[in-house]
């Protein structure tokens, strides 16, 4: 008989407090799976998002704001800004092109964005990634060039079994109850090839559009032919890149100056995006910090179980003693009971942890249209088995020790 | 000699008192002897098994078993010493429950060197009558084969001796008559010494030698027993 | 009652482990400069007006050019502060012992919505600005609507307090 046949019979002898404490292990370490794989993929996600966008010229007003307008299409822009204004902007020998843009609207949840046509066109969402309508990609379709016609992102196209050739009249508001143009029918002639990115959740119509909708008043159709008076949200700024491909050091510059003014300001992402992470990191942490928890308290679980088995098993170590098991053997099959209860509830736990995530992707697509995997590999991948090992020793040490110091004679039963 | 036993003392020493509770001067067994040593509830016999078998140290004295000079072992090599050579039978059988009579068998060829061997498993408990038993746990079987099972246990490392503490004590005549003759015909058929120690008489009767453990242990006279 | 201590003391074991591992560093995302020394937006050397809590003229050379901002005190190092001048006269003290002057005149920023008389940027270009590599230097302001000392250390900056 092996001595695996010895542990597995031990396992199986005290069954219940053995699964109890496997399916504990089990939770804490999906647990902590979930939470370090959600966490770091939030991070690397936001700030790849990030990158995409060199910087944003935005209105006076939370920088925050603007990133998370500009970016991830929530919130609302703080205020408008002149065309003129970014016009000026566009001059500098630092900026390669500005990409204007109009946010407010809305059609059943998702944002209706107007903007420029380069921005289907010529626009990198990500480094070295541009817009595709292409079939095989997924899109459909083609960017608009009339007045009256839209192209919707990958995931808003899905949820909302949007059709080429379809129509929808824009609310004037991101809320709900917001009043609609009801007069104004936008077609559907592009559906853009998904990227993993916010934008697979907007829908984006022309800026002549957005000056012309019924119910803006005058003064804003006004704007769609004299740019003297025309306003936008904001423009994404492309800037120059130098040697290694960093972005242009004269961006500080160039920001220091548009920050001056009292009516715009330049904020670039990646400089933003910490800060967001501060704001929403005490929450991470009182996850990462309930998981531990969680941990902790399935290994004091199997602790209580180990000395209750322990007890209930002194005769079976003494016989064993007695049949020629030495002081380490017993040693051994205790601490490696408790070895192998960590490790089948650790390796359940990464896979359900995993699976969490996946499950957990799809909601978190839908509602931020950032792209999860459940596949992805976190710090927590690497540390299991090693943390497993450590919390295995240290929950059976003791059982291991009180074992290993039992005596054989007065363990076995009277005689005569 | 299988065992040599000189002038082996045991002492147990508590905060008030201490007892002797062995006085052994000498102490044999030869190869493939089996002897019964007979005596009353108390006497110390079963102490005499622990001394043998190396579970317990004598406080003075000097014990050969199987060549070993078991009193200059440490506590490990005891254990080797007994896994490789020892097979114990206990009056209470000491199976564990939580095993098959199969496992017990194959738990008594675990701890000596080689690899517990299914088939000789097999084949032992065939030889003690429960071949069609072997899946059954100890709470499944009665009293007598609960001791069949120890029997089997006992002889399942090749042991050169076989200890018997009151193996009867706890079965009815026929069964201990039957046990004890299955006791002596396995350790024949696999070549083992066997010493047994029973309050027993009748069982006792079944020995060619026999040793009076009164004689044996000068501890039990009342003037040595308490110092 | 010896296991009742160990289970508190093994719980307590893992919480500690989990708390070290949650921590991060904490990072001063704005300004990691030792506290009281501020922040020059330009990466140049910050030189107070009169005093810190001020104002500052912070002064950046390139090869043989010099740019300088007058921006806000304390910590609004970020911040332009415009003046009135469209020439700012410097004498500068050379390590040589020698002096020169140099002339900064107003650049402003268009972006910001300054002109001339109403800036807060100047630039200087001097061929002998591209040999040195420290110098001090010594001028006049109308800072905030009063006429004010303006001392330059470079590269150190300069803070009376």
């Amino acid at each position: 008989m092996s001595f695996w046949r010895i542990i597995f019979n031990s396992i199986r002898q005290h069954i219940g407090s053995s699964i109890l404490a496997v399916v504990s292990i089990w939770l804490g370490v999906a647990l902590l799976i979930a939470v370090f794989s959600l966490r770091e993929q939030t991070h690397k996600t936001f700030t790849e998002i990030g990158t995409g966008i060199d910087a944003v010229l935005g209105p006076k007003g939370s920088p925050l704001q603007i990133v998370l307008n500009a970016v991830y299409h929530l919130e609302e822009m703080p205020g408008k800004l002149k065309w003129t204004y970014m016009k000026e902007v566009e001059k500098s020998p630092i900026v390669v092109e500005a990409i204007p843009f109009c946010t407010g609207h809305s059609y059943a949840g998702y944002r209706v964005n107007a903007i420029d046509r380069r921005f289907l066109t010529d626009f990198e969402y990500m480094p070295g990634h541009k817009f595709s309508f292409a079939e095989k990609e997924g899109g459909q379709g083609r960017p608009f060039n009339e007045a009256k016609e839209a192209v919707a992102g990958w995931e808003v196209a899905k949820k909302l079994h949007i059709k080429l050739g379809q129509t929808f009249n824009p609310v004037c508001g991101v809320k709900s109850g917001d009043p609609i143009h009801v007069n104004d029918f936008i077609i559907f002639v592009g559906i853009l090839a998904p990227t993993g990115t916010p934008h697979d959740r907007a829908i984006y119509f022309p800026l002549t559009t957005f000056y012309g909708l019924e119910g803006h008043g005058a003064a804003t159709a006004k704007m769609a032919t004299d740019e003297k008076y025309r306003e936008i949200s904001g423009a994404y700024l492309k800037i120059k890149r130098i040697r290694g491909g960093a972005m242009h050091p004269g961006v500080q510059d160039l920001k220091f100056g548009i920050d001056q003014s009292t009516e715009a300001q330049l904020v670039i992402p990646r400089e933003v995006l910490p800060r967001l992470f501060s704001i929403i990191g005490w929450v991470d942490y009182v996850f990462i910090a309930v998981s531990f928890m969680v941990l902790a308290l399935a290994g004091m679980f199997l602790f209580v179980a180990l000395l209750s088995a322990l007890r209930q098993r002194r005769r079976d170590m003494a016989i064993m003693r007695c049949l020629g098991a030495t002081r380490r053997t017993v040693f051994g099959l205790v601490l490696s009971e408790a070895l192998i209860i960590c490790i089948i509830g650790g390796l359940l736990g990464l896979v359900f942890g995993h699976i969490l995530v996946g499950i957990g992707a799809e909601q978190m697509k839908a509602e931020t249209g950032i792209q999860f995997s459940g596949f992805y590999i976190c710090i927590i991948d690497y540390l299991l088995l090693p943390a497993l090992f450590v919390i295995g020793i240290l929950t059976g040490l003791i059982p291991a020790i009180q074992a290993y110091r039992m005596g054989v004679l007065r363990n076995l039963l009277p005689i005569s | 000699m299988i065992v040599q036993i000189k002038d082996v003392e045991m002492i147990y020493e508590t905060w008030s008192e201490k007892t002797k509770v062995l006085d052994i001067p000498k102490f044999e067994v030869d190869k493939g002897e089996q002897v019964a040593v007979f005596g009353p509830s108390g006497s110390g016999k079963s102490t005499l098994l622990h001394i043998i078998s190396g579970l317990l140290l004598p406080t003075r004295g000097s014990i050969e078993v199987c060549g070993e000079k078991v009193h200059e072992l440490g506590e490990a090599q005891r254990d080797h010493f007994r896994s490789r050579n020892i097979g114990y039978i206990f009056q209470t059988f000491n199976l564990l429950q939580g095993y098959t009579a199969l496992e017990n068998v194959l738990l008594g060829m675990t701890f000596s060197p080689g690899k517990a061997d299914r088939a000789s498993a097999n084949k032992l408990l065939e030889q003690v009558g429960l071949g069609e038993k072997m899946k059954r746990r100890p709470y499944q079987l009665s009293f007598g084969e609960q001791q069949r099972v120890s029997v089997a246990r006992a002889v399942a490392n090749k042991p050169k001796l076989i200890l018997a503490d009151e193996p009867t004590g706890s079965l009815d005549p026929h069964n201990s008559v039957e046990i004890i003759k299955l006791l002596k015909a396995i350790c024949k058929e696999h070549e083992c010494s066997l010493v047994i120690v029973s309050h027993n008489m009748d069982m006792i009767s079944y020995f060619e030698r026999t040793v009076d453990f009164k004689k044996l242990n000068r501890a039990l006279d009342t003037k040595e027993a308490v110092i | 009652m010896k296991n009742n201590i160990a289970i508190v003391l093994l719980s307590l074991a893992v919480v500690v482990l989990g708390i070290l591992l949650l921590v991060p560093k904490q990072q001063n995302q704005k300004n990691c400069e030792p506290e009281g020394k501020h922040k020059a937006y330009h990466e140049g050397s910050l030189n107070a007006i009169t005093q810190c809590e001020n104002g500052h003229f912070e002064i950046k050379v390139v090869d043989d050019s010099l740019e300088g901002w007058f921006v806000g005190g304390g910590q609004d190092t970020n911040r332009a502060v415009r003046v009135s001048s469209d020439k700012i006269e410097l004498t500068v003290f050379l390590p040589d012992g020698t002096n020169k002057e140099l002339l900064l005149t107003a650049s402003p920023l268009n972006l910001a919505g300054e002109k001339n008389g109403d800036c807060s940027h100047f630039t200087a270009a001097a061929p002998w600005l591209s040999d040195i590599k420290t110098f001090q230097a010594t001028g006049k302001i109308n800072f905030k609507g009063k006429w004010q000392p303006l001392i330059i250390q470079y590269p150190e900056g300069y803070d009376r307090d």
